[in-house]
């Protein structure tokens, strides 16, 4: 756009010179003149176009509410308006100081006045003329006395009346004789034909201008021949107007014909000046829009480009950096906005950072938390859940998802199964709020809730927030008590057994001795009675053999040996065992083999356990049945046993593998313990249950996993 | 055409009647009638003082079917009426003979006759083809006033022509 302008107004102003050069000059350059006027136009043409373009895209940003568009279309108005006014101002008055001047020019007295100058110069020539033509006369009548074949009467003429040249013609223009006093032309000029003919009867006199020798004094007189052959011929005079008045008169007429021609073309002089200044003043204007288009958007230019680094802020984008600007005040704000923005950019970076190191830290905390095992609940001051961790909801088996902003009251109506705890972290959060402020160690409280596997334990801590919120942090203590209720057990078993076997066998040889010793000597009653209660010892003993012995098996169980084997065969084995008993005993087992890695021994001790505790647990039973059934789930062997019998008491379920629990009247209570020990030796994992109340039977479940041998599974599938 | 041309009766106009090419003794020369009329403005002007030049053009062309037709010969005349206000005459100038005429009707149809007006030598032209030659005489504009060129001054006077003329010559008889 800038170029276009600059281009065209250079080429306007050219055009424009020459226009007005050649409406001044009246040379020959006037055939130029249309093409210059058509140039001119087509120069304003395009002008025009391009400043409609120009508005229409103007006029298109601004109704788009392009920034800056406003602004520049103000500014466009005003240098427009600057630039129009006075150019419309000057063209008025030209035009109209030029149309008048114009016609001032052509008044009747200038007019008068070259025309009686013009009248002047004729009466001088006819005077002239009329001179000679009487010289004329008078020779010819001279001449027309003189005989045929006289000669040189003519230079006498001549030189007497003052005539430079004299020639003596036939009618027909054939020269007879000539006389002349300018030795430079060799032949006079003759006359024309239709002057001969006019010459045979009058005397001709006109005043011609020839060629380039100026004006001249024409007379042509006829001669009458007075002798008898009457042959006319004709005298002509020739006399040249002399020069300073030829040269007068010529200039006189000269003028006299331009100002005629002016005169006569006035109006269209007029036509051609107001064209011309209506030209220039177009051009001159548009050229003056066109480069008011180019200024105000020039001027506007870092306005918009301000107005976009304000939006691009306003969006959140520091990164713009205006460009450089001069070194006026549009450069030092565009200079200062710049500096604003990098503070501006460092300010945002540096908040940045901070949220990130604060981002991180709580990433980091609520990694730590969310792989804690223990659980973890966060309260607000009003004693609200604000957090919780991953552990917490599993340990408590309750999605606390829903219930962050609720009291824990609350949540305890909805899981009446948690009060326990519940009122704990309560308690224990009221506590802190009584003796906020003074340095109290944490109260460590155990609670026992009663999950679906039975009696579940945790133990609770807490303590507060700086916030006044309150954090309680529990684990589920479960299995670390059963653990070391196990271990104890563990340990009694081997110190019985060590300290009630020693003196056994003492106490059995001594009464066995006793017996021998003894039972010669005394009558059958006594020895009877001896007999007996030696007996009674010696059975005694064996009996508290076995059970020591049983203890000692639990507590010091030797590592088992894993080998490959299939626990279908083994369960057929133990099974055909009880073939013989009252109990029915139904296999369901798995079609395909089921390798398992394993201590043959110890794993038909579980069966036969199992088997044996479901047979006991029948004992009163009329239609009783034992279900052994092995499946695969998946990487796993799943053993289950059901019977049909009454199922476990309630309170029992829960310490059922704790040695010495037992519901049978005679029994040590390990057989399940040693189950359990055995199962997790072999990484497996064992469960009791009763049928559920809904199946309309009763009975207990014992379900065993076993991790399957893949390999061999897989070896004997392919 | 012709009855178009009297019809206007103020206007300016100029037909050539006819036209004929005549053999000298090593050149040709031409011979032409123009009918040539002056608008009342026209003659004004003339009496004010300006100078009409008229071009007088002749062309001999061969003629060719399929292309333009060859230009042979291509001459102009300049023929030159203006009015001597001193001697109170009209002045006809050809090249730098000149007649005057103290009328304008007798200025016309000296102006109007071209006669024996030289316009190619004999050589210039080869026995057995076939010629047509061209004649048109205008007014030249670019002698005019200056004022008077162009379409500002939007005066039709100002552009006196004939027609262009055409006709076979018979050339070689």
């Amino acid at each position: 756009m800038k170029y276009v302008v600059f281009v065209s107004a250079t080429l306007g102003v050219f055009l424009l010179y020459l226009l007005s050069n050649t409406s001044a000059n009246t040379a020959a350059s006037g055939e130029y003149y249309t093409l210059l006027v058509t140039l001119n136009g087509v120069l304003a043409t395009f002008l025009i176009v391009l400043i409609g373009y120009q508005i229409w895209r103007l006029y298109r940003q601004v109704r788009k509410g392009v920034v800056g568009s406003r602004f520049t279309l103000r500014l466009l108005a005003s240098f427009a308006m600057m630039a129009i006014i006075p150019g419309l101002i000057v063209y008025l008055v030209s035009v109209n100081f030029l149309t008048r001047s114009i016609e001032s020019w052509f008044n009747v007295k200038v007019e008068a006045a070259l025309e009686g100058g013009l009248n002047l110069g004729r009466t001088a020539l006819d005077i002239m003329l009329a001179d000679v033509k009487e010289k004329g006369e008078s020779m010819a009548t001279t001449l027309s006395f003189q005989p045929l074949n006289t000669h040189s009467i003519l230079n006498d003429l001549r030189e007497k009346s003052g005539i430079q040249d004299l020639t003596l013609l036939t009618v027909q223009g054939r020269i007879l004789e000539v006389s002349s006093s300018d030795s430079a032309t060799f032949l006079p000029e003759l006359p024309n034909v239709a002057q001969l003919r006019q010459a045979r009867k009058q005397v001709v006199a006109s005043i011609e201008p020839i060629g380039n020798k100026g004006l001249y004094l024409r007379v042509l007189a006829p001669i009458n021949g007075q002798d008898l052959t009457g042959e006319t011929r004709i005298l002509q005079l020739l006399q040249p107007v002399p020069k300073p008045l030829a040269t007068t008169a010529e200039a006189v007429q000269d003028v006299y014909q331009d100002y005629q021609q002016l005169s006569y073309s006035r109006a269209s002089l007029r036509e051609v000046f107001a064209l011309t200044l209506t030209l220039v003043m177009m051009l001159a204007m548009l050229g003056a829009v066109a480069v008011a288009f180019v200024l105000s958007r020039k001027l506007s230019a870092p306005l918009t480009v301000l107005a976009e680094g304000t939006k691009a802020i306003a969006s959140g984008d520091y990164s713009t950096m205006l460009p450089a600007h001069g070194k006026d005040e549009l450069g030092v704000l565009v200079q200062s906005f710049n500096s604003m923005t990098q503070q501006l950019d460092d300010a945002t970076k540096a908040a940045d950072s901070n949220r990130a190191r604060v981002e991180a830290a709580r990433g980091y905390l609520e990694t730590i938390l969310a792989h804690l095992s223990s659980g973890v609940m966060a309260l607000n001051k009003r004693g609200e859940l604000r957090t919780f961790n991953e552990a917490a909801m599993n340990i408590l088996g309750v999605p606390l998802e829903g219930y962050v902003g609720l009291k824990l009251d609350q949540i305890n109506l909805k899981h009446p199964r948690l009060e326990n705890f519940l009122l704990a972290v309560t308690t224990n959060s009221l506590d802190n709020v009584e003796q906020a402020g003074t340095h109290k160690e944490d109260v460590q409280t155990q609670v026992e809730l009663l999950s679906a596997h039975g009696k579940q334990i945790l133990t609770v801590r807490g303590t507060r927030l700086p916030d006044g919120g309150y954090v309680a942090v529990f684990d589920d203590a479960t299995t670390m008590i059963q653990a070391q209720r196990d271990a104890a057990w563990g340990e009694v078993a081997r110190r019985l057994a060590h300290e009630i076997k020693n003196p056994l066998t003492p106490i059995q040889l001594s009464a066995e001795r006793m017996s021998h010793k003894l039972l010669s000597k005394l009558n059958d009653a006594d020895a009877e009675m001896l007999k007996r209660s030696t007996e009674t010892i010696v059975n005694q003993v064996d009996a508290m053999k076995r059970m020591v012995n049983e203890f000692s098996d639990y507590a010091r169980s030797p590592a088992p040996q894993l080998q490959k084997l299939d626990l279908n065969n083994l369960i057929k084995e133990v099974a055909s065992l009880y073939d013989q008993s009252s109990t029915k005993i139904s296999l369901v087992l798995e079609k395909q083999a089921c390798p398992i890695k394993g201590d043959s021994t110890m794993l038909r001790q579980v069966i036969h356990n199992l088997l044996q505790n479901a047979q006991d647990a029948l004992a009163n039973q009329t239609d009783a049945t034992i279900a052994v059934q092995t499946k695969i789930e998946g990487e796993v062997l799943a053993l289950t046993v059901t019977d049909n019998g009454l199922g476990f008491p309630e309170d029992m379920l829960l310490r059922v593998f704790e040695p010495y629990i037992t519901t049978k009247s005679h029994g040590t209570g390990l057989g399940l313990a040693i189950v359990k020990k055995i199962i997790e030796e072999h990484k497996g994992s064992i469960k009791i249950e009763n049928i559920p109340k809904a199946m309309q039977t009763t009975g207990a479940i014992i379900a065993i996993k076993i991790p399957l041998l893949l390999d061999a599974l897989g070896h004997t599938e392919s | 055409m012709l009855f178009a041309t009297t019809a206007l009766a103020g206007a300016s106009s100029m037909n050539i009647r006819s036209a004929s090419l005549i053999a000298l003794d090593d050149s040709y020369a031409l011979n032409a009638d123009v009918d040539m009329k002056f608008s009342e403005r026209m003659e004004e002007a003339i009496s004010k003082g300006f100078e009409l030049n008229f071009l007088i053009e002749f062309q001999l062309v061969k003629p060719r079917k399929y292309w333009f037709d060859d230009e042979v010969i291509t001459v102009t005349h300049h023929v030159t009426l203006s009015y001597h206000a001193l001697s109170r005459q009209f002045l006809v100038i050809r090249g730098d003979q000149q007649k005057a005429f103290v009328r304008l009707d007798e200025a016309t149809d000296d102006l109007s006759e071209v006669s024996d007006l030289k316009v190619f030598q004999k050589s210039e032209v080869e026995k057995g083809e076939h010629y047509k030659a061209a004649l048109l005489m205008r007014l030249d504009p670019k002698k005019l006033p200056k004022v008077l060129q162009g379409d500002a001054a939007g005066s039709d006077d100002w552009k006196m022509g004939s027609q262009r003329f055409e006709w076979v010559p018979s050339l070689f008889k």
